[in-house]
């Protein structure tokens, strides 16, 4: 027991050490954007591991801080002899163990200088940093966190922007690229603590998705101006209205089910939710308010049932909130919500019917807009015979 | 909207539980507490029920969406919600630059695909760049680029083209359509809706169906502010449902999906406010006058616009016409409208659709009605009982549909 307290402080230590050289990082990036661009292909294979890794292990997170300290010591110049000889070798994750069973002094001395070096160099961390595990998979928490990981993502190390016939390539490299935790069978690299999930609170940010690598895409594909808000909404948060106000009193409606079965179905829909650490709770109404942080509100609970699924099993029901319930004032969440901020569009199985009806018309004629299939014909004028 | 020339091949990609992957801003979690005997839980994902649940997801997906057809140079990728249909043309056809793809195919031509197609991209291609954002697919519904797919529950098949309800589906649907059609059985509104819902789905398949909705939706409105009250299905309701319980038992039905030529045999349809009705075609005609009193039970200009047009689908099976898609001038664009719908609120009207539904269904006929200005219509001065001069009568001959005969007088020849 002790022996595994030891470990995970230890771990946390070199966490915390990763995390902030990867801020370090940042700030470092913002006066010398060049430098990091050069060098940023060294840095992805063992950042995206750390990111995107169950456990991260102390070899992976000391690999990122020396990748990330050679590249602050090498544009500062300050051992331009040391940083060279270390650019030279690259230390692809593969060759991780090996490379560490063979260091020598020397570079063993090296390392430890550019440790020292940029931990010096750090900004203050901010004091909510934190690291949780959420479904299998890792969530950042804070904003510098998502965005200091965004800088330094997978994609940019792709060239140039794949033609038809180039996509297979662009994939292929995507593939070899993802974190080696996803193959069941790659052996773990370091001794592995358990994982220590943190609490939820209110300002967790609960998704499998990934910010970092959407904005990479976004930007490689120049989709940017598309999706504006997007990336930060996945790394914050999305807003359910673009002005909402705060709330002033609680308020908890009864639920809409009547039936004790339902009941049930419900419970253990919400019990699902909290395991998989996307629902805190239950709180007392004293909790909730200090979970909240002030009043909060509830919209009445509803099953509907999914369509071809057998309603007695909890699979056949879906839970949805009644969220155009009003309140005593008069206002349902959904009065406060302009659905034209959120769009969201679908293709009608008439559009599916065009692309697979129209197989003789010509290519040229694909305008966008919304033309009418029979505009693209030509009348063929006949009399019966 | 583009060809999907043959060769062309769709995977299926569903989202596991796609919204609540979606993270909520923390700030606005208050508002979407949860209460249950146990007592209050907080989420921290998107719920279902908010009016902007699915266009928080939609951000994510449509991004995603436009990064995968970017990236594999994916000219469609289908999507509903978090259902997601990419789709591939074979890389021969890619490179075809000289813009008609396959115009000397013809449906009739039943070529095996002897050759096998070569691909840009595979489906494993696509799930690397979803896996790489951080989506979770479903498993168990993934599925393979092939030539079936099945979207917005309906079965595809882009080979032989064709939209089809799947047999599962169509059997549920018929049962719940016999439970409902009983001769005198009450329904609330509930019911109805929950009818109606599946039908005008599935009328896209049964395209003839959206002739037989009218009557439900009138049911339908006949409930007023009385959605808990248990009312008796009327007579022309009862019909419908008899219609679609025997069009949901057959086996094969499907809707082709082939696009035929699009025939213009000159023809030409008006009606006049105190005359009749008149169909031109070529350098022939035929007039049907009417009797007193004909614009009355909801008969006026309109319906005979939409009989004219019937009349229209009458000649183009009387004169020998199938497995076509024909042009027929109007200068009405309520029958236009209507016909291109394939159902009309006007139950006469709607009749006058059914009965022109029923013949095209017969000759695998479809209709596209077009307009015209009224002094660009060759049939307007028949239609007010003064035909040009240099027109001669109509051969064939066409009768009046029974129901609708004792309307006019028969013009002299």
């Amino acid at each position: 027991m002790a022996m595994a307290t030891h470990a995970d402080s230890d771990h946390d230590e070199h966490l915390n050490m990763a995390l902030a050289l990867s801020e370090s990082l940042l700030s470092y990036d913002d006066f010398c954007g060049q430098q990091i661009a050069r060098l940023s292909p060294q840095l992805p294979a063992s950042t995206r591991r750390l990111l995107r890794s169950n456990t991260p292990s102390n070899d992976e997170l000391n690999d990122l801080a020396r990748a990330l300290a050679l590249s602050q010591l090498s544009s500062n110049n300050s051992h331009p002899q040391v940083a060279q000889r270390h650019l030279e070798r690259p230390t692809p994750a593969s060759e991780k163990v090996r490379s560490s069973a063979t260091t020598n002094e020397d570079e063993e001395d090296d390392h430890q200088l550019a440790l020292a070096l940029s931990l010096s160099q750090l900004p203050q961390l901010p004091d909510d940093f934190l690291y949780e595990r959420v479904g299998g998979r890792s969530q950042w928490e804070a904003s510098g966190a998502s965005h200091a990981a965004a800088r330094v993502g997978p994609v940019p190390t792709l060239t140039p922007k794949p033609s038809s016939a180039a996509a297979n390539l662009v994939s292929a490299s995507l593939a070899k690229e993802r974190p080696p935790t996803r193959a069941p069978n790659a052996p773990p690299t370091g001794p592995v603590p358990a994982p220590k999930p943190a609490p939820l609170t209110m300002q967790s940010v609960v998704t499998n998705l990934s910010a970092p690598h959407f904005e990479n895409y976004l930007q490689f594909f120049g989709l940017v101006d598309r999706y504006p808000s997007l990336v930060s909404n996945i790394s914050k948060g999305f807003p359910i209205a673009l002005h909402l106000p705060k709330l002033d009193c609680t308020f908890t409606p009864r639920n809409h089910y009547k039936s004790r079965d339902h009941g049930r179905i419900v419970q253990e829909k919400i019990d699902e939710e909290v395991a998989a650490g996307r629902m805190s709770g239950p709180f007392s109404r004293e909790e909730a308010y200090a979970f909240f942080g002030g009043p909060y509100r509830t919209s009445p609970l509803d099953l509907v049932t999914k369509p071809g699924i057998d309603p007695d099993s909890a699979d056949g029901w879906r839970m949805v909130q009644d969220m155009s319930f009003k309140d005593h004032k008069g206002v349902s969440v959904n009065d406060l919500i302009d659905s034209d901020d959120f769009p969201s569009s679908g293709s009608a199985p008439q559009n599916f019917a065009d692309w697979v009806s129209l197989s003789c018309l010509v290519r040229e004629l694909q305008a966008d807009e919304a033309c009418p299939r029979w505009l693209l014909l030509r009348p063929v004028r006949r009399l019966p015979k | 909207m583009a060809a999907a020339p043959p060769g062309s091949q769709a995977a299926q990609i569903d989202l596991e539980s796609a919204y609540r992957q979606m993270p909520i801003l923390p700030d606005h979690k208050p508002y979407l507490a949860i209460k249950t005997e146990r007592g209050i839980y907080a989420d921290h994902c998107d719920p279902f029920g908010l009016s902007s649940s699915a266009g928080i997801l939609g951000a994510a997906v449509d991004a995603a969406v436009d990064i995968v057809k970017t990236c594999l140079s994916m000219e469609h990728l289908h999507k509903w919600v978090d259902d997601m249909i990419p789709t591939r043309v074979p890389v021969d056809a890619i490179a075809s630059e000289s813009g008609l793809l396959c115009a000397t195919k013809t449906s009739g031509s039943q070529e095996p695909a002897s050759t096998p197609h070569e691909y840009a991209y595979d489906l494993k291609d696509i799930l690397a760049i979803f896996d790489d954002l951080g989506f979770k697919i479903k498993d168990e519904k993934l599925k393979d680029f092939s030539f079936q797919c099945v979207y917005n529950g309906f079965a595809w098949d882009l080979e032989a083209k064709i939209v089809w309800l799947p047999v599962e589906k169509r059997e549920k649907y018929l049962e719940k359509i016999l439970t409902f059609s009983n001769p005198g059985i009450k329904l609330n509104l509930y019911d109805v809706q929950v009818i109606q819902g599946t039908l005008a789905h599935v009328c896209f398949v049964y395209q003839e169906g959206r002739a037989r909705m009218p009557s439900i939706n009138r049911f339908m409105r006949s409930f007023n502010d009385s959605p808990f009250s248990h009312q008796t299905v009327p007579e022309e309701m009862h019909l419908d449902l008899e219609w679609w319980s025997s069009m949901l038992s057959k086996v094969d039905h499907h809707r082709p999906l082939h696009i035929r030529p699009l025939e213009d045999p000159d023809i030409w349809v008006d009606a006049s406010g105190h005359w009749g009705i008149a169909l031109v075609v070529g350098n022939q005609y035929q007039a049907w006058q009417y009797c007193p009193d004909w614009d009355t039970d909801g008969r006026h200009i309109g319906w005979a616009e939409s009989v004219a047009i019937e009349l229209a689908v009458v000649f183009i099976a009387k004169a020998g016409f199938h497995d076509v898609h024909v042009l027929v001038h109007s200068d009405n664009t309520g029958a236009i409208g209507q016909f291109r719908r394939g159902c009309s609120k006007n139950p006469n009207m709607n009749a006058s659709i059914i009965r022109a539904e029923e013949i095209m269904g017969e000759h695998n006929i479809s209709l596209f009605p077009d307009y015209v200005k009224s002094a660009d219509n060759r049939a307007d001065a028949a239609s007010r009982g003064v035909p040009e001069p240099n027109l001669k009568p109509l051969i064939p001959r066409l009768e009046l549909p029974a129901e609708i005969q004792h309307l006019f007088v028969h013009a002299p020849a």
